[in-house]
């Protein structure tokens, strides 16, 4: 067996056994490597937020935080839904009893709501319209007067807002945009007659009359 | 009998016109429609009160012509329209129903809604407000819903106890769809299967159920 060794292996396998020859400054290299400064609190800090490690939590506390987690993110998304109307919103009035409760906070809807019935609902009309200088609101509900109602900007986006206390109903309204182009709600739903030439949307308020 | 008797019986005589006048007499039309406009209004909300009909729509719907100015002739139509549509919806939901209730049925009708179709409605849901369901049914057909399609899935749900929430959860959701590229008549029949409705009671006398 030996015999049919072949003599290139025989001395690829010297060379491999031979002692490594390492340069006398490796070692320096190395160590200068080694001896890094020690990182500050912050880094520090970092490090252990960053480090992945086990983390032991029981079902029923993952299972808090998972319903916490949804929670909030439900809450997030009706904030977002209400803020973010596209060039309007729907009122929000015949969603139901979420729809009061968000003009419950201002005593003086309070008041005019008390004053109509135990029915009545406040409902909150936005228009997005950021190049506009004015907007007005008009229907069924303030005889259609178009001084009567201005809304008021909401925020530095153009949104446009007002509260109204309506009692059961179904009511026809429109916006004024600068005093003068009529406008209906671009996401309520549209008047199925349009008798005048300037179309209306409609909000309807749920409940019994009182 | 002295002149003065005859007087008193003429102005006893001419009271009840003169009252009826005193009522069409809205203050809120004063200043906002033309003279003759607004005494053909009156005449229109004269015949809704003899009728037993509310006025007050009538009245807001000169107000809406004024305000948006149009025409008197095309005013007047209007009133007269409503005023139409305001005693078939009165016909159809019975001398009960309320002043919301009519406004909403007009407005189904003039959107295409049957009246037997709202008369079902009412047999439907006989002690509970209809202005919901109405409104909805309105909504629907205005939103492209087929008008016999949309009376049919409204008085289905009313007929099962669908509540106020959940018509306007189904318009809601029909909404959101035709905006998201559904077709109308596809996005009603999905999402009308999913409102709930009330448990199924004790059997009752109905009428057949609606195509």
């Amino acid at each position: 067996m030996d015999d049919e060794r072949d003599p290139l292996i025989d001395e690829i396998a010297a060379s491999l056994k031979a002692p490594v020859r390492v340069s006398p400054e490796l070692d320096a290299r190395v160590l200068a490597r080694i001896r890094r400064p020690r990182p500050g609190p912050l880094a520090r800090a970092w490090r252990w937020l960053a480090e992945p490690r086990a983390i032991a939590v029981s079902p029923l506390a993952a299972g808090g935080a998972l319903a916490a987690a949804l929670l909030l993110a439900a809450l997030g998304i009706r904030r977002e839904r209400a803020a973010r109307p596209g060039r309007g919103a729907a009122p929000v009035a015949d969603a139901s009893p979420t729809a009061a409760a968000r003009g419950a906070g201002d005593a003086r809807l309070a008041g005019a709501r008390r004053e109509m019935g135990a029915g009545a609902r406040v409902v909150h009309f936005v228009l997005i319209a950021p190049g506009a200088s004015s907007v007005a609101i008009v229907g069924d509900f303030n005889d259609w007067s178009t001084t009567a109602t201005p809304m008021h900007r909401a925020s530095e986006g153009g949104a446009w807002s007002v509260s109204i206390p309506l009692r059961p109903g179904r009511y026809a309204y429109s916006f004024i945009v600068n005093g003068r182009q009529w406008m209906p709600d671009p996401l309520a739903p549209p008047a199925p007659h349009d008798d005048f030439g300037k179309p209306n949307s409609v909000v309807t308020v749920g409940g019994r009359a009182t | 009998m002295s002149g003065r008797a005859l007087l008193v019986m003429a102005a006893l005589a001419a009271l009840p016109s003169l009252a009826r006048s005193a009522r069409a007499q809205d203050a809120r039309l004063a200043g906002r429609l033309a003279p003759a406009v607004r005494a053909a209004v009156d005449a229109q909300i004269d015949s809704a009160r003899a009728d037993r009909l509310p006025a007050d729509p009538l009245v807001l719907k000169a107000l809406e012509g004024a305000s948006k100015g149009a025409s008197g002739p095309r005013i007047v139509a209007a009133v007269r329209a409503l005023r139409h549509d305001l005693r078939v919806a009165r016909d159809a939901l019975g001398p009960s129903s309320t002043e919301a209730e009519l406004v909403a049925a007009a407005s189904a009708l003039r959107a295409g809604a049957a009246p037997e179709r709202i008369e079902r409605l009412r047999t439907a849901r006989a002690n509970t407000p209809l202005t919901v369901p109405l409104a909805v049914l309105a909504d629907l057909i205005a939103r492209g819903v087929p008008a016999d399609t949309a009376s049919s899935i409204i008085g289905d749900l009313a007929r099962r106890g669908a509540r106020d929430d959940g018509f306007f959860a189904l318009r809601a959701e029909v909404e959101r769809d035709i905006m998201a590229g559904v077709a109308p008549l596809g996005a009603v029949t999905m999402r009308a299967r999913e409102i709930p409705t009330a448990p199924a009671g004790p059997p009752t006398s109905v009428p057949p159920p609606e195509e």
